[in-house]
């Protein structure tokens, strides 16, 4: 049966010779493991498109929907993240890849005559590839994306004459946004795609037409006599070398679980932006070139290199494929591979050294983090930037950036040189709550402040009493929190006696008062919190030594309940200090 | 030399062979997850969020409506208003539809779909001839029972389950299959 419709398909259509011409093309010199890279080549564009067009079917080409659509990608369709962790790292395989094949092109002379349009529509494929990586880069709209994107469009405004406008063309306008990302995705799925192939079609009907470049080593009648058949010889060995690169990929994939993804794309939070991998040599080579010599880094030396590949063919035109002989050319292609892979180290280095980029990352992770999982409750209509808007929490935190971080710290929302309050990382835990017991006048309480000037509670009972004490106050209004673990009526009344009989000169208990320090009833409790935060002046808070503005008329009583929570949920902090300091020496 | 025995038939087998199952090998790391990602809307719903499985419908609780005060044999049209989960968005307060209530003698009250059976146009009340008609195709249904009274409509108004809790109404939210005698969730 098989057999008819074969015999019916090689009558009608020649499958016979068709797939005889594919198959038995005569590899002169023999089968050889370096000629492997072309083969891996197809089979990763053929991975890039498969996974392309699945992606295409959830993707959504809109600054406000494209974020969304690639974490339902990732997190919400079944096998998502491993068709998306293909696709990202077959990117980085391409470049990879494509780099190796060039490299051996190179070694063996095969550029020269008759064949420098293989060589030529192969540099043109290069430039392709990496038009993918540029576009797809800034498709997810997630923070990195947009932010590495801008640099290299910016870096096309560069181009002397032209930048202006080239930017605007890129850009789809002056400024990013949807047109932006709808002119990627167009480059990146329908005109890139039709460039590749059909310079893939001139490049192996080129291969063909010439055959394999065998060995320098070998003489044309020796080639002649090693010859054997693409099939099976050559192809078992192409189908190892492809088999390992599908077997790479979708172990990195499982690995990292599909591909990272950031944060949505924020015009107005600044990004410390990373291109990926591969354009970080070029990256590293702007750190070289400032001012008016930017031009240098950013066009002209690229152009310079590019240019040469395009023109080796054409400086090298020798008889020899003897790499020995060839001593000039091959010591520019050492030193320019050597410099692409020297400036990624030197990237890779300078930001492992820097504690800031360090610092950036892993906000940038808490923040990417936090995106995801208001995602996982929907995401609105308006778009994946407005998760943040909406959430109480990002909220809290930029209230607390404009209002109070010029004055307080708190871990992921300010840090300061000189703090002017008490850092309130942690406020209410027990850790901070004992190191503050230990040195309430250390720079990370109220040494900076009036307030200073409390006795240090050093005797470990008053100390365990005061933290049961303290501990159990914030309870105060909390639905169910009354008498939990730890706060038993009576160990609670145990220990209210001690702190009132070692604290009660200057402390009051019961909420109203006006002793010199503040009132300890309900201490760091919602109601307490939100009353210090409202009128800190209060004769029961800080009174006549407070310094801090009262901001129960400043904030609407909203933005106050925003702030309490925030300060109130410090406890879960686990109290670690923000900045390591003195205070740090009381366990 | 290197290529010792290399025209020796038997290896050249093997390394069809190998050369197969690598195809296999690489085909099936490509096209099953492939295949997985393109045939997931046959999968069960992941989450749950899209109203479950299909036809199911959702539970929708009927806002402004106080059932103490609908009046005995006068439909009134009640929008149902929910959140609607659309892939990964989520739109809040999305009107999906309207019902039709009734209560009857004894304060029972009763849910229809404003949906016409026949083509899905939406049903009106007739309030001269106090019965349901839909201005399409001029099914008519009774308001007692919501049966066919005349027109082309092949089944009677559907009736859609209404529970009291909370002291609000719920309606579970279904649509049916158009056109047909037999009441079929889509």
């Amino acid at each position: 049966m098989l057999k008819k419709v074969y015999d019916w398909l090689d009558d009608r259509a020649g499958l016979g010779s068709l797939l005889k011409h594919a198959l038995d093309e005569p590899v002169h010199g023999g089968a050889k493991w370096a000629y492997v890279f072309g083969s891996g080549l197809a089979v990763i564009f053929t991975l890039q498109a498969v996974t392309g067009i699945l992606l295409a079917m959830s993707y959504s080409p809109s600054a406000q929907q494209a974020w969304g659509s690639v974490y339902y990608i990732q997190y919400v369709v079944p096998f998502g993240w491993l068709v998306r962790g293909l696709h990202h790292y077959g990117a980085s395989a391409f470049v990879i890849v494509a780099g190796l094949h060039m490299l051996q092109v190179f070694i063996w002379g095969a550029y020269k005559k008759p064949r420098e349009l293989n060589w030529i529509s192969g540099v043109l494929l290069l430039l392709v590839l990496l038009g993918f990586a540029l576009t797809g880069y800034l498709l997810p709209w997630d923070q990195k994306g947009y932010w590495a994107t801008q640099v290299a469009t910016n870096i096309a405004g560069t181009s002397p004459g032209i930048g202006k406008q080239l930017q605007a063309v890129m850009v789809g306008g002056a400024e990013y946004g949807t047109l932006t990302l709808t002119r990627f995705y167009a480059l990146h799925v329908f005109v890139l795609p039709a460039a590749l192939i059909g310079l893939l079609v001139v490049h192996l009907a080129l291969f063909r037409r010439h055959g394999v470049t065998w060995s320098w080593k070998l003489s044309r009648d020796e080639a002649q006599r090693l010859t054997a058949p693409f099939w099976p010889d050559q192809l078992a060995k192409d189908l190892v070398f492809c088999a390992g690169i599908v077997a790479v990929l979708t172990l990195l994939s499982i690995r990292t679980h599909g591909a990272p993804l950031d944060a949505p794309a924020n015009p107005s939070e600044s990004y410390l932006a990373r291109p990926e991998w591969y354009f970080l040599g070029l990256f590293q080579l702007l750190k070289y070139f400032e001012g008016p010599l930017e031009v240098v880094g950013t066009i002209i030396i690229p152009t310079i290199a590019i240019g040469f590949l395009f023109a080796v063919p054409f400086l090298d035109r020798s008889e020899t494929r003897a790499p020995g002989k060839r001593t000039i050319y091959m010591a520019i292609v050492a030193s320019g591979v050597v410099a692409i892979l020297a400036l990624i180290g030197l990237a890779v280095r300078d930001d492992s050294r820097n504690p800031q980029v360090k610092k950036a990352q892993e906000q940038a992770e808490v923040i990417a983090a936090r995106a995801k999982a208001l995602a996982a409750k929907g995401i609105p209509p308006e778009g994946a930037g407005a998760l943040f808007a909406r959430d109480p929490e990002t909220r809290a935190r930029k209230l607390f950036g404009e209002r109070c971080a010029g004055c307080h710290e708190l871990a992921e929302v300010s840090t300061l040189k000189e703090p002017k309050a008490p850092n309130l990382t942690g406020f209410g835990s027990r850790e901070r709550t004992r190191r503050f017991l230990g040195d309430p006048d250390s720079p990370e309480f109220f040494g900076p402040t009036k307030v200073r000037g409390m006795k240090a509670v050093v005797d470990a009972p008053t100390v365990n009493a005061a933290l049961t004490f303290l501990m159990c106050q914030a309870a105060e209004g909390e639905a169910g929190n009354t008498g939990a673990a730890g706060c038993e009526p009576d160990k609670v009344k145990e220990a209210q006696k001690v702190v009132e009989s070692k604290c009660g000169d200057c402390h009051e208990l019961d909420k109203t008062g006006s002793l010199v320090g503040p009132n300890l009833g309900g201490y760091a409790s919602r109601r307490w919190i939100r009353e210090l935060i409202a009128n800190p002046g209060a004769r029961h808070l800080f009174g006549k030594k407070n310094e801090m503005p009262a901001f129960g008329d400043k904030l609407r009583p909203e933005e106050l309940d925003l702030l309490t929570d925030l300060i109130f949920k410090q406890r879960a902090h686990g109290g670690g200090s923000a900045t390591p300091g003195p205070a740090d020496k009381h366990p | 030399m290197h290529d010792k025995g290399a025209n020796d038939p038997g290896r050249r087998g093997v390394l069809k062979l190998l050369s197969g199952l690598l195809t296999l090998g690489i085909g099936a790391a490509m096209g099953l997850p492939g295949l997985g990602y393109f045939l997931s809307p046959l999968m069960g719903e992941k989450d749950a969020s899209k109203g479950g499985k299909s036809g199911a419908g959702a539970k929708v609780r009927l806002g402004g409506v106080d059932a103490a005060g609908l009046k005995v044999d006068q439909p009134q049209r009640v929008d149902v208003v929910t959140d609607r989960r659309d892939a990964w968005t989520l739109e809040e307060n999305v009107k999906l539809g309207s019902v039709w209530l009734v209560k009857r003698q004894g304060g029972k009250v009763d849910c229809y779909s404003t949906v016409c059976p026949h083509l899905g146009c939406a049903v009106d009340y007739d309030e001269k001839n106090k019965r349901f008609a839909c201005p399409c195709h001029d099914s008519v249904f009774a308001v007692d029972t919501g049966k066919v009274v005349s027109g082309p409509s092949p089944r009677p108004m559907d009736p859609l389950v209404l529970e009291h809790k909370d002291n609000s109404l719920w309606v579970l939210f279904q649509k049916f299959r158009q056109g047909t005698s037999n009441r079929e969730p889509v």
